[in-house]
């Protein structure tokens, strides 16, 4: 092929890949928010037992390097007798890393409402059920937008990663395109400004959305 | 007459430092009872502990027929039961020195969640029973709007609102205008003022403003280190103190 291409074919030829790239991130997202969810309630849960095994799953995830752990999903559970198929090793291995850095995000910001607020809950007298999921957490999620915000953009810069184990995402589609056919610097601009041109509308949206809920609320969710 | 509420030697220990000592107080029905001493003196620990804010560590608690056992030294006495602890807060109501009011709800919606979802009450009947309050500390016009578009004497006037929508046997207010800018502090003082004129329920008041609480009181109490060190009305206390430590703090509260 070897040719001269224009910035609209590097386009087109690169677009597989971004579906690929988004259709894994955005079932990372929901293992990883579930997951966040989940351990995060769980690390402050009175049980012990969830307690400490939310608490492990955190600290392994967060503790290793996301290459390995990715690695891991893709070279040693098939030696165990576990075969997934591309799509999930990735969905996996970002979900369950960026669920334990959500978990942490979590926790921290139910422990930053509880204090003042609880007295109040205890003073008007109001069930624990129906205190933690009208009062709590709607001020736990306030604080969490930022955060979060920055977590996704943070998957989302991950991506490329998994076009070590071979999924055939942006970055893939563009190596395989620069073997072919050069170009490097036009194909690597090219990526960047898609990444950007998903990235900074997200940055900014979160901004908006916490921006507005400050707004409403006031800096007391802060 | 027999006391609204009571507290029984009741103890309560922060981290080895003892706050509460055995520290007895009877309330009687309608009767405004205001605490002064220095700060570190107990008082709040007081207020949180009957509101079971902080959990007494020994002593006994008891509001209108409801009562809290919580042993003494020599054992602690069985959990109490979630339905009685339950039952006991429901006669108590509390306004705090930092309001605590519900950021995400509006103004309306503090006020009706504790009546509508511990009370049992139907929702038109708690917003009309909120609008009511809202009148009373003169706050109409706020109703849809949220705590942090209120001022900090507006937000203290809604949180008092919001005791009172539980129709309290007891309301404690602990030091409700201490976060207050000075200007802000008249309108809620006025507002616990016309309330102890108008309404029959007892009051346990924490405060720094002494020629409020020399009004209010039916009875005044001077508390150091845990302890009740002297009491009475407070022409009596306010006027001829007898103990030299009353006196002193008074002295210095007065004039500074």
């Amino acid at each position: 092929m070897n040719q001269t291409m224009s910035v609209l074919d590097i386009v087109v030829f690169v677009l597989p890949g971004l579906a690929a790239t988004f259709s894994i991130l955005g079932s990372a997202v929901i293992v990883g928010l579930a997951l966040a969810i989940l351990a995060g309630l769980g690390s402050l849960s009175s049980q012990r037992l969830v307690r400490v095994l939310c608490l492990t799953y955190i600290e392994v995830f967060r503790g290793t390097s996301f290459l390995v752990q990715l690695f891991y999903f893709y070279y040693v559970l098939p030696l165990l007798g576990v075969s997934l198929a591309p799509f999930w090793v990735g969905t996996l291995a970002l979900g369950l890393n960026a669920g334990s850095y959500g978990a942490e995000l979590t926790r921290g910001a139910l422990l930053a409402v509880a204090s003042n607020q609880r007295d109040a809950i205890i003073a008007l007298n109001i069930p624990r059920v129906r205190a933690f999921y009208r009062i709590i957490l709607p001020q736990a999620a306030a604080r969490m937008i930022l955060p979060m915000g920055n977590l996704l953009l943070e998957m989302m810069k991950s991506t490329p990663l998994l076009a070590l184990v071979s999924i055939a995402d942006l970055l893939y589609r563009g190596q395989m395109l620069i073997a072919l056919n050069g170009q490097a610097p036009i194909v690597y601009g090219v990526l960047m400004v898609i990444y950007i041109a998903f990235g900074w509308p997200l940055a900014r949206g979160v901004a908006l959305l916490d921006a507005c809920v400050t707004r409403r609320w006031g800096g007391a969710h802060v | 007459m027999t006391p609204i509420a009571t507290m029984r030697d009741i103890s309560k220990t922060y981290t080895d430092v003892p706050v509460l000592d055995r520290f007895n107080l009877d309330i009687a029905p309608a009767e405004k009872v205001v605490l002064i001493g220095p700060s570190g003196s107990g008082k709040t620990t007081v207020l949180r502990t009957l509101m079971t804010v902080e959990m007494p560590d020994w002593g006994d608690l008891a509001v209108d027929g409801v009562t809290l056992h919580f042993g003494d030294r020599l054992g602690k006495a069985p959990k109490t039961s979630n339905a009685v602890l339950r039952a006991y807060r429901s006669k108590l109501g509390m306004v705090f020195q930092q309001f605590n009011l519900f950021p995400h709800m509006t103004i309306e919606q503090n006020l009706v969640e504790a009546p509508i979802h511990v009370a049992g009450m139907r929702r038109g009947e708690a917003v009309d029973l909120a609008h009511r309050l809202l009148a009373q500390v003169g706050l109409s016009d706020k109703v849809k709007a949220f705590p942090n578009q209120l001022s900090g004497g507006q937000q203290q006037r809604v949180a008092i609102a919001r005791a009172l929508a539980m129709n309290p046997k007891v309301l404690l207010f602990d030091e409700v205008t201490s976060a207050l800018d000075p200007e802000r502090v008249g309108e809620v003082l006025e507002v616990i003022r016309d309330l102890s004129a108008e309404r029959s329920v007892a009051m346990l008041i924490v405060t720094h403003e002494m020629g409020f609480a020399r009004q209010i009181a039916d009875r005044t109490i001077f508390m150091e280190a845990g302890r009740i060190v002297e009491e009475g009305p407070p022409e009596q206390i306010f006027g001829e103190a007898q103990n030299p430590r009353t006196r002193a703090f008074l002295g210095k509260m007065l004039h500074p």
